[in-house]
């Protein structure tokens, strides 16, 4: 038992150094910008009054929330409908969802660009372009998070139960499925969200007019070493707090609901089964 | 009489009749004309019909595969029939979806949401159809205090044991008031003490209700048990529909003679018109059609074990073979010349006399259960 526990200690302690040691040092690096080896924030100071650093962030943030929501608005509903009715079908959508791993960015961009040529303008040259490209690019992780979800629980029972208690799909999908699909849901959101808000290849390629936050910080890398990694701290700290964000928002609804329910006569959706698994965010969130 | 027998007798006693009359006139009928369902190249319904009448609790029992599954969920909507007609109270609802038909089920495996609890499950229909929030708390709780979970209305299904689970889940299908009960199958996965507990809550709680129950099972015990009449499936259409005593007693076919209950089969001759030569005894032979077969047809004749009696006798022609305990009873089976397995039931006392490799005379002591034409060798 003690063996066990001291085993548990030594592995988080080693995982814990592999990960803090990294950005202990980038966060040491950048604060050693300042004069005569003194500890400065000069270079975040800098960084933070750059011209474009706002626009940059908030477009990122509005590529990485417009292609969750584009992600969990197709996969949740048609991997749902491939297990139901379809299961023979999953082992083809399994394949599918891999392609975009064995395909270079670069390769696809330049594929998809015949294709989106064929889209009305506004989209071509604004940010949805991205959207549309980073939901086929985080492909891979986001229907295999939402795949295990979906296979974790009875769905064919659940629904049929459902169903058969009057409820239409609806009233299905948001008290039933999605309740018990969370997991699923929020580790396939932070997926996407980590991978839009660090792309960079298919951002300066596609969208050089309206820059991401990378491609904002590869421009500014060349005004100095100490600005550029202040500003990937930065970075870290906005994708930490972003992924910290939706995962209080997923439990955090789940308490208030549940204290919804435990007052009499509530009208609100109802506490979870079990506290959700939700996997770390990835730490190289920013190129 | 049992224990559990009696129970159910008081608690079946305990319901008012007046009360029984009242919510039977608000369930519905169900009738479903020439079902047909096919899954590649099994018909799993094939010119299924069935008429059940407001109130009534009739199970389907049949082998795996005789389409007694796909016939309830044909009637909830889970599964679309190729042809045929499925009436809910006189509507047809063979094309109305699942949600919109108005029923309650209980499924095979635990059907809980996971998310919910007790309660918030049971209360679920309700919701859907958007009965404020303290009124169907308050008929949930009801609910749940009928089938017995006083105070675990606030658990959630992991916290709950498989035989509380059912529980919940029938709460659940009843809480909507639904003009029909659909059960598949709710005990098959409990324990036997739990089971046995959960049949006779059922039992109760249907007539109380008075509600139209269509309950899918293979355990005959249950469906005899529990049902006022037990139609018989096989390869998707019915044998036999009739009360248990009719099914168990005067079956139809050979094949619902066999699948209900247990039954040995003898060789026989046909002596005269509409009588069989079995065992050296002369009796009736019970079924029409083979009542009517020439004098000299060699046949077989179904007998049940209670109809046997195997004693002990030094020169007999019967050798016991294997003897099975039941508790209150023993099964002997008993060897003729020739192979003919024949077996009875006797009481434990009785069965003592009995041990396997004991001589025995076998004893015919009722009418016969059946008659089957035997076909020729080929």
């Amino acid at each position: 038992m003690i063996r066990n526990r001291t085993f548990r200690y030594v592995t988080l302690g080693l995982i814990g150094l592999y990960v803090i040691v990294p950005m202990y040092a980038t966060v040491q690096f950048s604060l050693e910008g300042g004069y005569h080896g003194r500890l400065s924030f000069a270079a975040y100071s800098q960084g933070l009054s750059q011209p474009g650093l706002g626009s940059s962030i908030i477009t990122s943030i509005e590529v990485s929330f417009g292609a969750m929501a584009l992600t969990l608005a197709l996969l949740v509903p048609t991997i749902i409908f491939v297990n139901l009715r379809l299961p023979r079908w999953r082992s083809v959508l399994e394949a599918l969802s891999l392609l975009p791993l064995g395909v270079p960015p670069i390769v696809i961009i330049v594929g998809v660009l015949g294709v989106y040529n064929s889209l009305p303008n506004w989209i071509i040259v604004s940010p949805v372009i991205l959207v549309l490209l980073y939901v086929v690019l985080a492909l891979p992780y986001s229907y295999r998070a939402i795949d295990a979800g979906v296979r974790s629980i009875d769905l064919h029972t659940l629904v049929e139960a459902g169903r058969s208690m009057g409820a239409g799909w609806g009233k299905l999908f948001a008290r039933v499925l999605f309740p018990n699909l969370r997991s699923g849901i929020l580790a396939a959101s932070f997926l996407v969200v980590a991978l839009s808000l660090g792309e960079y290849a298919v951002a300066s390629l596609l969208l050089p007019t309206q820059p991401t936050f990378p491609v904002f910080l590869a421009g500014v890398e060349t005004s100095g070493v100490y600005l550029s990694v202040a500003l990937s701290v930065i970075a870290l700290a906005v994708t930490w707090g972003l992924l910290a964000a939706i995962s209080v928002f997923g439990s955090g609804r789940r308490r208030s609901s549940a204290a919804a329910t435990a007052a009499a006569g509530a009208d609100g959706p109802d506490e979870p089964l079990a506290e959700t698994a939700v996997p770390s965010p990835p730490a190289q969130a920013v190129a | 009489m049992s224990t559990t027998e009696a129970d159910m007798t008081e608690a079946t006693r305990a319901v008012s009749t007046t009360q029984q009359v009242q919510r039977r006139a608000a369930s519905a009928g169900l009738e479903l004309v020439q079902c047909r369902r096919s899954f590649d190249k099994v018909h799993a319904l094939n010119g299924f019909s069935i008429s059940i009448a407001p109130g009534e609790f009739v199970a389907l029992l049949g082998p795996s595969g005789c389409g007694k599954t796909t016939a309830l969920r044909a009637v909830a909507g889970l599964e679309q029939l190729d042809e045929g007609e499925v009436l809910v109270g006189g509507e047809n609802v063979t094309r109305l979806p699942a949600h919109r038909r108005n029923l309650g089920m209980v499924f095979q495996a635990y059907s809980l949401f996971p998310n919910m609890n007790a309660l918030d499950n049971a209360a679920f229909g309700l919701e859907v159809r958007k009965v404020p929030a303290a009124q169907r708390r308050a008929r949930a709780g009801e609910l749940l205090d009928l089938v017995g979970l006083t105070g675990l209305a606030e658990r959630f299904p992991h916290e709950l044991s498989g035989g509380q689970q059912q529980r919940v889940a029938l709460a659940r299908a009843l809480c909507a008031e639904p003009r029909l009960l659909l059960l598949d199958e709710p005990l098959s996965a409990l324990d036997a003490k739990v089971r046995g507990q959960l049949r006779d809550e059922i039992r109760r709680i249907q007539l109380e209700f008075g509600i139209t129950t269509l309950f899918v099972t293979h355990d005959q015990e249950e469906a005899l048990s529990m049902s006022d009449r037990v139609g018989v499936m096989r390869t998707g259409r019915l044998e036999q529909l009739g009360t248990p005593a009719e099914v168990y007693s005067h079956p139809a076919t050979d094949f619902v003679a066999q699948f209900v209950g247990s039954v040995s089969r003898l060789p026989g001759e046909i002596v005269g018109p509409g009588t069989v030569s079995v065992l050296g005894s002369r009796l009736p032979v019970p079924n029409v059609a083979s009542a009517e077969l020439p004098s000299g047809s060699a046949v077989d004749v179904l007998v049940r074990p209670e109809s046997i009696r195997i004693r002990p006798s030094a020169d007999g022609p019967a050798e016991v073979v294997r003897a099975s305990f039941f508790g209150a009873s023993v099964r002997v089976v008993a060897v003729l010349p020739g192979g003919v397995e024949v077996a009875s039931t006797l009481s434990a006392a009785d069965s003592y006399t009995l041990p396997a490799g004991a001589r025995a005379d076998i004893e015919l002591l009722d009418d016969v259960l059946f008659v089957v034409g035997r076909q020729p060798a080929p």
